[in-house]
C-alpha cells in the first residue's frame, strides 16, 4: 500500500467508511498481534488484546490527525498502553517472572515447526520476557518488525536519540541473557 | 552468534493469528458504531464563549479585588485621612456649634425680657400703695347717714379724679395682660 493510498484510506475511514478501515485492519492486524504476542506470550490474550486495538482505533478514528507518520503508529501506541494495563491488572494474581513458563499454544508450536531452529527462537522468546518493556518493544519494532528509529520514538514518546540508545542497551542484554 | 540472533528475530516475524479469529474480530469491530466527535464549528464556539466568559469573570474578580483592597487596606483608608468622614465630622461640630449660639441668643433675649417684665412688676407694686395712703388722708363722714355717705362718695370721687398720685384703669388693664402672658 502506496503513503497516498493509505492517506485516502485513513481520509475515508475517519469520516467513518468501515471498509476502509477494514483494509487497515487487514494491513496492520498481523504485526500489532505479533508484536503483542511476544509481550504477553499467550495466544488468548494477545488475540483479545488485538481486538480492543483495533475496535479502540476504528471508534477514535473520528478524532485522528495525520501527523506524517504511519498509521501503525497509532496501532502500536495503543497496543503498548493496552498491554501496560494487562499487566496492571494482572499483577495482583501472576508475577511476570512466572509468564517464562507460560506454554506456548499448539498453533504457534506447529508454524514454528516451519523455522530452522525452534530451539533458538524458543530461546530468543525466553530471554525477550525477562527483559524491561521499553527494551522488548525496541527488539521488536526494530530487528522483527523493522521499522525506523523515528518511527520508533514516535510510537514510545521519546526521542530518536533515546530510541538509539535504548536500543543498543536492548540488544547488549539480550546477547547477555542468550549466553547465560 | 550476532547474526544468528537478528535471524532468528526475523524468524519471529512468522508468527501469524489465527485466521478464524482474525475474521470475527474484524467482523465485530466493523460492526461496531463508530464515535462521532462534535462539528468542529460547534466545539470552536463553545471554546471561544467558554474563554470570552473567563475572561470576564477574571475582570470582575480583579476589579473588585482592587476596590476591597483599596478600600480595606489602603493609607487612605485611615479614618483621619479619609475625605468623607472628615467633612461629616466637620458637618458634624459645624452642627453643635450653631446649636449652642441659638441657645445663647434664646437665653440672652429670655433674660432681658425677664428682667424688664420684673421691672414693670416692681414699678405696679408701688403704685396702689401711693392710692392706699391717699385714701387714708381723705376726711372722715361726721354721721353714717345715706346722705353724708352719698356726698362723701360724690366727694371721695372727684377727690379721687382730682389726685394725680391714683393709678389709671387702662394701665392696670395693661399691666394685668402682660402679666398673663
Amino acid at each position: 500500500m502506496l503513503d497516498g493510498e493509505e492517506k485516502s484510506i485513513i481520509e475515508r475511514a475517519i469520516r467513518g467508511d468501515s471498509s476502509a478501515f477494514g483494509l487497515l485492519y487487514d494491513r496492520y492486524h498481523g504485526q500489532i498481534y505479533r508484536f503483542v504476542y511476544l509481550k504477553v506470550s499467550h495466544r488468548e490474550e494477545a488475540e483479545d488484546i488485538t481486538h480492543h486495538v483495533f475496535l479502540n482505533a476504528w471508534q477514535t478514528m473520528a478524532g485522528y490527525k495525520d501527523k506524517g507518520f504511519p498509521f501503525s503508529s497509532l496501532l502500536y501506541q495503543i497496543a503498548r498502553n493496552k498491554v501496560i494495563d494487562h499487566y496492571r491488572t494482572k499483577k495482583s494474581s501472576i508475577d511476570i517472572e512466572d509468564l517464562n513458563e507460560t506454554e506456548i499454544p499448539r498453533n504457534e508450536i506447529a508454524l514454528e515447526d516451519t523455522i530452522h531452529s525452534q530451539f533458538q527462537m524458543e530461546t530468543i522468546k525466553n530471554a525477550l520476557k525477562q527483559m524491561k518493556q521499553d527494551y522488548q518493544d525496541i527488539i521488536i519494532m526494530r530487528y522483527i518488525e523493522e521499522l525506523t528509529p523515528s518511527e520508533v520514538a514516535k510510537i514510545m514518546n521519546k526521542p530518536e536519540a533515546t530510541v538509539r540508545v535504548l536500543q543498543h542497551r536492548a540488544i547488549k542484554q539480550l546477547r547477555a541473557l542468550l549466553n547465560k | 552468534m550476532e547474526n544468528d540472533i537478528f535471524e532468528t528475530l526475523q524468524e519471529l516475524k512468522r508468527i501469524k493469528p489465527n485466521s478464524e479469529y482474525a475474521k470475527h474480530s474484524r467482523m465485530l469491530i466493523l460492526a461496531s458504531p463508530q464515535h462521532m466527535i462534535d462539528s468542529p464549528h460547534v466545539s470552536t464556539f463553545f471554546r471561544v464563549s467558554a474563554m470570552i466568559s473567563a475572561g470576564v469573570i477574571a475582570l470582575v474578580m480583579i476589579l473588585g479585588g482592587t476596590t476591597y483592597i483599596n478600600e480595606t487596606y489602603s493609607p487612605l483608608a485611615l479614618e483621619g485621612l479619609n475625605q468623607k468622614s472628615l467633612t461629616a465630622e466637620a458637618n458634624e461640630i459645624n452642627d453643635s456649634i450653631e446649636i449652642t449660639l441659638e441657645t445663647i441668643d434664646y437665653l440672652e433675649t429670655s433674660n432681658q425680657t425677664t428682667l424688664k417684665k420684673i421691672t414693670e412688676i416692681s414699678k405696679l407694686a408701688d403704685e396702689p400703695t401711693a392710692a392706699r395712703t391717699m385714701m387714708m388722708a381723705a376726711p372722715t363722714a361726721p354721721e353714717a347717714t345715706s346722705t353724708n355717705m352719698e356726698s362723701f362718695l360724690i366727694k371721695s370721687d372727684t377727690t379721687a379724679e382730682s389726685t394725680a398720685t391714683e393709678p389709671p384703669t387702662d394701665t392696670i388693664n395693661t399691666i394685668l395682660d402682660k402679666v398673663s402672658e
